[in-house]
């Protein structure tokens, strides 16, 4: 076990990234041209760092599957992007901002990432409001603040119900201006499948173009990954169907540090399981929980009386209701951060006082629309209550939503350091796809705010101090045996997948081991579990390799072999996440460990001992990974622990 | 409930494409859509037989993936979802239900009901952007714009760039 490096700036916390960028190299303009760097993912991190490197001057080539960048999952987000612009006058600052994501991340992130990530924040809605972005504004024409969970100011800048898609849209406009420019090459429909190293530096990919299905070598002077979460390994999440955890694990079979699996953010409100036929969940904006107040009934037999829809929920009288936030967080209510909310309702539906299919509470907005009238809910919620009413079928207008957790985002992700390049030279990753800025929990609207942090004000700067060094490094022709190797493994890999010839679907065995990840690698994890799952789960890859069908051929559109491929990944993550969550004897976070918990039932965490990033080393096939640490050093806030109830 | 699908079937973008008649049964009216879909794939793969290919990733109606044009109309039935977000609910029990991919000569078959609609990324790149770089741009408060003309903006900018204005079009032109 060895000590991470994060090669933090020295000097006070509010000077690092000042001084970082007063003495880091830089490129100058004739020699940016002269290198290449690879994107893969161009989502809100991916497509802000493409157009922004672009503009720098640089060749950029960018990748996504989906068939146009636009559509990357980035674009679902749908409440808001914190920035430390305190606007509303009510007392925000950047040392707030930072305090906030600490003490939200329950002091598992680390600090001077942390603080430049606040620093920055204020610059990120300059720069889309100069694209157009129509953020709500006030009547007087200035911009509209909400609040959002794990914070007392309004420092939430919101497009309605839709801040994701208005700020992709700007960083994917901004790139297809870049396109246009010839700086920014663009690969649609293109996974990537594998890093190549060439003496220890990333040194391009090798993609498979999914309408055709050729093998393609690509060569740049570094790799940025930004591929986002692997939440899907659960198959039901609220993550988008095509959403992979793929690149980030290829680079960590390549040597990569994979930190933190075991944080997983799973989201308070989302529309619960109707089906067995379900693929996908659908989440209800945090936002939402601005007006609406979560609650269930106070008796049991009021929870079976709704269950059995023998009464509705305005049967019940107010004094029956139990608006369990609010009663045990009287400080935060029902705007407490996303863990502590999730929690929360899956101990109300534990104790017998869910309602609907028993796995769901209320969310009321009638309090509400009393208050403030119809109107303006409808004005500051509409799609989403449109969205809630063609899925559910039940206007929630009149009859509250029934909501439930669900996965949502991954914190733990490819280990980096302060520049965001991971411990292979060259081989960067920004956005939801790297460990660093959330800790264990990350807040309501701060991931628009990293993954943008990351794409056009951090990684532009820092992928400079790395490239200083490569301009003398001409392109590398894609020629080279490191990368005859790498496309021949891929190669091996799909055909593998198709040989197979057994009798179930990528989907069928997803959903299985999905399930069961859920079941024990979810909101409640305890030793016992976790040690039969990650026996259960080496049996269930031992299933897909031996009875995975996969129709069609490798050489045409198949999105079965997408799939197969993605799934088998998936396993091997999740046994990495059951793994990491064994390992970490205590509760942070999203990361609750069903021994270590207070009298109250609040995540107990245990900071002598684990105040450290986990950083696992992939280690080969069939060996156990390496467990490396990073100490994380708090010098600027006091570690407490979290209180959200005064 | 049970359904007919009469569902377009092409091997790729040269070759010639056809109807094939598929019968799915006992299917949740909360189901959606793509979910009756997932459940036919499910049946053909344990045929041994090519599963249909539609875009679809979000399943949420904001990715503009999902297309097909259902029943003579795009995204089917119901008013302002997409595919994804359509339930069958909105279908009666025994109906057929005829699913092509956008037509569109803009958007050439891929396979099956998956089109190419790069058209509309040419549209951005040609000029669909702002022209600021990253950086150097004045507070976000410097210049305030009337609310009235933020929510027109918006009203705008909520287009999702699925392309069924362009499907529904006689001429083919996008909104």
């Amino acid at each position: 076990m060895t000590q991470l490096n994060a090669r933090i700036p020295e000097g006070p916390l509010a000077e690092k990234w000042t001084n970082y960028k007063a003495s880091q190299k830089l490129v100058n303009p004739a020699n940016k041209r002269k290198l290449d760097i690879i994107v893969v993912g161009t989502g809100l991190a991916g497509a802000s760092a493409a157009a922004s490197l672009g503009e720098l001057g640089f060749n950029v080539k960018a990748f996504c599957y989906q068939d146009s960048p636009r559509r990357a999952h980035s674009i679902a987000a749908q409440g808001g992007i914190n920035a430390a612009k305190n606007y509303p006058n009510d007392g925000d600052s950047v040392y707030r901002l930072y305090y906030d994501t600490i003490k939200g991340g329950d002091y598992r992130a680390r600090e001077a990432n942390v603080y430049r990530l606040a620093e920055v924040s204020g610059s990120i809605i300059d720069q889309c409001v100069a694209q157009g972005v129509p953020f709500a504004r006030e009547y007087g024409g200035l911009l509209d603040n909400r609040s959002f969970g794990g914070a007392q100011v309004s420092r939430t800048f919101y497009a309605r119900g839709q801040t994701g898609q208005q700020l992709l849209l700007g960083a994917y406009s901004a790139m297809m201006r870049q396109v246009k420019l010839g700086r920014v090459k663009l690969f649609p429909r293109t996974e990537m499948l594998d890093v190549v190293l060439i003496d220890g530096k990333a040194r391009g990919i090798v993609t498979r173009n999914l309408v055709t299905g050729k093998i393609e070598r690509h060569f740049g002077h570094a790799v940025v990954i930004a591929t986002g979460g692997y939440g899907r390994a659960f198959f039901l999440s609220t993550n988008a169907m095509g959403s992979n955890g793929s690149a980030a694990w290829q680079v960590y079979k390549k040597g990569a540090y994979f930190a933190n699996p075991a944080y997983v953010q799973i989201h308070p409100t989302c529309i619960p399981v109707h089906g067995d036929y379900q693929s996908k969940l659908t989440l209800m904006s945090e936002s939402l929980r601005n007006d609406g107040r979560i609650w269930g009934p106070k008796k049991k037999e009021d929870a079976e009386s709704l269950r059995s829809e023998r009464i509705k929920p305005k049967d019940i009288a107010e004094t029956d209701r139990d608006y369990y936030l609010e009663r045990r967080y009287p400080a935060f209510g029902n705007l407490v951060p996303r863990d502590v909310a999730s929690r929360a309702a899956k101990e109300r539906c534990d104790a017998g006082y869910g309602v609907g299919s028993g796995l769901a509470v209320y969310l009321d907005f009638e309090e509400a629309i009393g208050r403030l009238g119809k109107h303006v809910i409808e004005e500051r919620y509409g799609n989403l209550f449109q969205m809630y009413e063609k899925i559910v079928d039940e206007n929630p207008y009149e009859t509250p939503m029934m909501i439930y957790p669900a996965i949502h985002y991954c914190m733990g992700g490819i280990w980096v350091d302060y520049e965001l390049m991971t411990n292979i030279p060259g081989l960067f990753s920004i956005g939801e796809c790297n460990f660093s800025d959330h800790g264990a929990n990350r807040l309501g609207a701060s991931a628009l705010m990293q993954g943008l942090a990351d794409g056009y004000f951090v990684l532009p700067y820092t992928i400079q101090n790395y490239l200083a060094g490569e301009i003398l490094t001409p392109r590398i022709p894609v020629t080279q045996p490191e990368f005859e190797e790498s496309e021949n493994s891929v190669r091996e890999r799909l055909n593998k997948l198709m040989q197979i010839r057994g009798k179930q679907s990528a989907d069928q065995l997803h959903r299985k081991f999905g399930l069961h990840l859920w079941e024990t690698v979810g909101m409640a994890r305890n030793r016992k579990d976790l040690e039969l799952a990650l026996n259960d789960f080496g049996a269930l890859r031992e299933e897909f390799w031996t009875d995975l069908r996969v129709t069609g051929s490798v050489d045409e559109f198949n999105p079965e072999l997408e799939k197969a491929s993605r799934v088998a990944d998936f396993i091997e993550i999740g046994e990495l996440m059951a793994r990491d969550a064994l390992q970490r004897e205590e509760s942070c976070g999203g990361h609750f460990r069903e021994e270590y918990q207070t009298d109250e039932g609040e995540a107990k965490r245990n900071d002598d001992e684990f105040m450290f990033v986990g950083a696992w080393e992939y280690a080969g096939q069939g060996k156990d990974p390496i467990l490396h640490k990073e100490a994380l050093i708090y010098e600027n806030i006091k570690v407490q622990s979290r209180n959200y109830k005064i | 409930m049970d359904f007919t699908l009469k569902i377009w079937r092409q091997e790729n973008a040269k070759a010639r494409g056809r109807f094939e008649t598929y019968e799915v049964t006992g299917i949740s009216a909360d189901c959606s859509f793509l979910e009756m879909l997932d459940i036919l794939n499910q049946q053909l793969i344990d045929k041994i037989e090519k599963p249909i290919c539609f875009d679809h990733d979000c399943r949420e109606g904001i990715c503009g993936a999902c297309s097909l044009y259902i029943n003579g109309h795009p995204h089917g039935p119901d008013t302002e979802i997409t595919t994804c977000q359509l339930h069958m609910r909105k279908f009666k029990d025994g109906d057929t239900i005829v699913v092509e991919p956008w037509r569109a000569k803009p958007f050439p078959v891929i396979k099956d009901l998956v089109v190419d609609r790069s058209a509309f990324d040419q549209i951005i790149e040609a000029g669909g952007f702002v022209s600021v770089n990253t950086g150097g741009v004045p507070d976000a408060n410097a210049i305030p714009v009337p609310r009235a003309d933020a929510e027109t903006a918006m009203d705008a900018a909520a287009c999702i760039g699925c392309g069924a204005c362009v499907a529904a079009c006689k001429n083919a032109s996008a909104m």
